[in-house]
């Protein structure tokens, strides 16, 4: 099942593309790769950006969060409807991992794919005749495209970067794109940042997931297919710019809700009723403040003009 | 616990689970046989190299490299010549955290006695898998690599004798020939290579426009290459010009056979075919299996075709057909069904043809049939724990 509903849809599909495209440095399958990468970014582009943004507004609401846990730690139905003026929702960092989740099978598909495609034992090439589609033996010459040619500047695709500059591109580019899905924080010292990751989970969370799958990933290039690591190259840069455009346009968007603030204080609306942000006590500790209607209605605006 | 462990733990198991995938495929093959003197026939099996002495009817030795710990696996048929035994291995990784494979070229000499000695190997020629069966000359070895390489190893202590190895475009999977000073390499890169034996230097290459995946075959002045492009090419041995080629139903993945002014070849489908050997024309054409990688072996006047089997079957279940066929009408003679699929190309010892057969979990078995009574025929099961 694993094999007809990943491995061989993904096989065909680079074998295809691997023949409708030129070369580049002579090989087109690096070609088919990046093409097949942009492909699967953009299939999951609605998913991650809703992840992206999702992590972004759950690491900011953190503090808040804390606060209402700490409050109504013993009223659990309270603290769910105070969740909910805040509008945060717990069940949404769940689906907020779902891209990471469809990432794996990808993975494991494509890494299947490659060393298949690229059939670099006789009975792994034999193994490939029986996984191509009729429609695309037909579209494709495939005895005469195959076996696909496994070099590709100094790198043989079927094989491990043997000077390591994959693994350290792995591991930088993963390193940027995980860095920008983080929101940027002032310089702490050590103690209190410790202090702020044992009162925020989620935090400390982020903060080793940082570092943790850049190092996982560099890891596995070791070991892993050139190819492989093309791909996750290439797909860790267009999540830089994916990561870099959720960024702007969330600190837009800030920017646009703070502006907005704004217009109360001058309409004369009671401080009361203004947004609260999360503050910091002196000890370090977030402290919150019942936070107000997010929305002022129209008529209430015009009512407080006159 | 803090909460960041878990996670941890949970991408490193997915981490694992990940570096498991796919490593099946990646390294295995099937067995590759060579006949070597006195009835005594060299199989590697995955993690050894195994003498059967069939006139004897038992097993010499299995050999393993004591360093390789079971990782080590062995699938190129190996080359014997002079009493040494020559073989290369699948490659070892140089760690979980390195990116580097070692693969190595292994000399045993003593081939019949019950030890035979290593002579000495050679670690530092390629960096991907040894698939090719080498050539043995007087002075050297030349080893086909499936990082593309060719090199010229002393057959005295393996240094490598060429000043710089020859880069082909693609892996080297056919066993190289050798005719008065020039060696015939095919290439996965669709071109067959004619080489300088004391340099190494390129004389020529021909294109045939498909990948050559098995040896070539030799006869006069005339080279023969079964190709992927579902054609045999004969070129030229002086110059590498295409003097004819012959077209198949579907790709040529064995190496053609010849005797008596025919080429005898079987393509991936299962049609056999018949040529005349200086012109290309058809003698005679059949359909006689499914599935044929192997190489075409004619012997007394017999075409002998090992099949794969019906593709529609599971690996596993499959089972292999070795079938008989008149060199001069391409009539069957006899067909005997094999219990697991036929991927080696069959071996001539004697008056008996041996086949190898191993499927994904079943252990190496040596089928023997008397080629004067089909009928009679014996099986042999190495056993395969003993280590030398």
């Amino acid at each position: 099942m694993w094999d007809a509903l990943v491995i061989d849809p993904m096989t065909n599909a680079l074998l295809f593309l691997y023949n409708i495209l030129p070369g580049l440095a002579g090989n087109s399958f690096v070609v088919a790769i990046a093409l097949f990468t942009i492909l699967i970014r953009l299939i999951t582009l609605p998913l991650n950006l809703r992840q992206q943004k999702s992590s972004m507004k759950m690491q900011e609401m953190q503090p808040q969060v804390q606060a209402i846990q700490k409050k109504y730690k013993d009223n659990p139905q309270k603290m769910q409807e105070e969740f909910k003026k805040i509008g945060y929702n717990p069940t949404e960092s769940l689906t907020g991992c779902l891209p990471l989740l469809i990432q794996f099978p990808i993975l494991i598909g494509l890494y299947r794919a490659i060393i298949t495609l690229l059939g670099s034992t006789p009975q792994a090439l034999f193994e490939l005749t029986d996984r191509i589609y009729p429609f695309i033996d037909e579209l494709v010459n495939v005895s005469e495209a195959l076996p696909i040619p496994n070099k590709f500047l100094w790198l043989n695709l079927a094989q491990p970067d043997p000077f390591y500059v994959l693994p350290v591109l792995v591991f930088g580019t993963m390193f940027i794109s995980q860095k920008l899905l983080t929101p940027s924080t002032k310089k702490e010292d050590g103690d209190k940042k410790k202090k702020k990751q044992d009162d925020n989970p989620m935090a400390g969370m982020t903060q080793s997931m940082q570092y943790t799958m850049p190092l996982m990933f560099g890891f596995f290039s070791l070991s892993f297919p050139s190819g492989l690591s093309i791909y996750f190259i290439l797909s860790n840069v267009i999540g830089i710019g994916q990561g870099y455009l959720t960024r702007s346009s969330m600190a837009k968007e800030k920017a646009a809700q703070e502006a907005g603030e704004e217009i109360p204080k001058t309409t004369g609306i009671p401080a009361e009723a203004k947004v609260q942000p999360a503050t910091s006590g002196a000890d370090g500790r977030s402290s919150y403040k019942q936070p107000a209607k997010k929305k002022t209605s129209k008529r209430k605006r015009r009512s407080a003009k006159r | 616990m803090p909460v960041k462990w878990p996670v941890i733990i949970l991408l490193f198991t997915v981490a694992f689970i990940l570096s498991a995938c796919g490593t099946s495929v990646a390294n295995s093959n099937w067995p590759g046989m060579t006949a070597g003197e006195n009835g005594v026939v060299y199989v590697a099996f995955g993690p050894g190299i195994v003498a059967v002495d069939l006139n004897e009817e038992k097993q010499l030795w299995v050999y393993r490299p004591q360093e390789s710990n079971n990782s080590l696996q062995f699938y190129a048929a190996p080359s014997v010549d002079r009493g040494q035994l020559v073989f290369g291995d699948y490659g070892a990784s140089g760690g979980f955290i390195s990116a580097s494979v070692t693969v190595s070229v292994y000399a045993l000499e003593e081939l019949l006695s019950q030890n035979p000695v290593l002579a000495w190997s050679q670690s530092q020629i390629a960096q991907d898998r040894i698939i090719a069966q080498p050539l043995q000359l007087e002075d050297r070895v030349i080893v086909g690599t499936a990082d593309n390489f060719v090199v010229a190893l002393a057959n005295q202590d393996g240094r490598p004798i060429w000043n710089d190895p020859f880069e082909a475009g693609h892996s080297i999977w056919g066993h190289p020939i050798e005719d008065d000073g020039v060696i015939f390499v095919p290439s996965l890169d669709k071109n067959v290579y004619a080489l300088d034996a004391e340099t190494g230097e390129e004389i020529w290459q021909s294109n045939v426009g498909g990948s050559v995946s098995d040896k070539l075959v030799m006869n006069g002045d005339l080279i023969y290459a079964g190709s992927f492009d579902k054609q045999v090419h004969a070129l030229d041995k002086a110059t590498g010009a295409s003097r004819w080629t012959a077209l198949a139903q579907a790709a040529v993945w064995g190496a053609p056979a010849y005797a008596d002014g025919v080429v005898y070849f079987v393509d991936l489908d299962g049609n056999a075919f018949a040529v005349g050997a200086e012109t290309g024309e058809l003698r005679w054409e059949r359909p006689v299996a499914e599935y044929v990688v192997a190489a075409t072996v004619v012997d007394d006047g017999v075409v002998y075709v090992a099949a794969a089997g019906d593709p529609d079957i599971a690996p596993a279940e499959r089972q292999g057909t070795l079938i008989a066929l008149s060199a001069d009408t391409g009539e069957e003679l006899w067909q005997k069904q094999m219990p697991s699929p036929l991927f080696t190309t069959p071996v001539i010892v004697e008056d008996s043809i041996v086949v190898a057969m191993q499927n994904e979990t079943g252990p190496l078995t040596l089928e023997i049939i008397d080629l004067s009574d089909p009928d009679r025929s014996w099986t042999f099961v190495p056993q395969v724990e003993d280590e030398s």
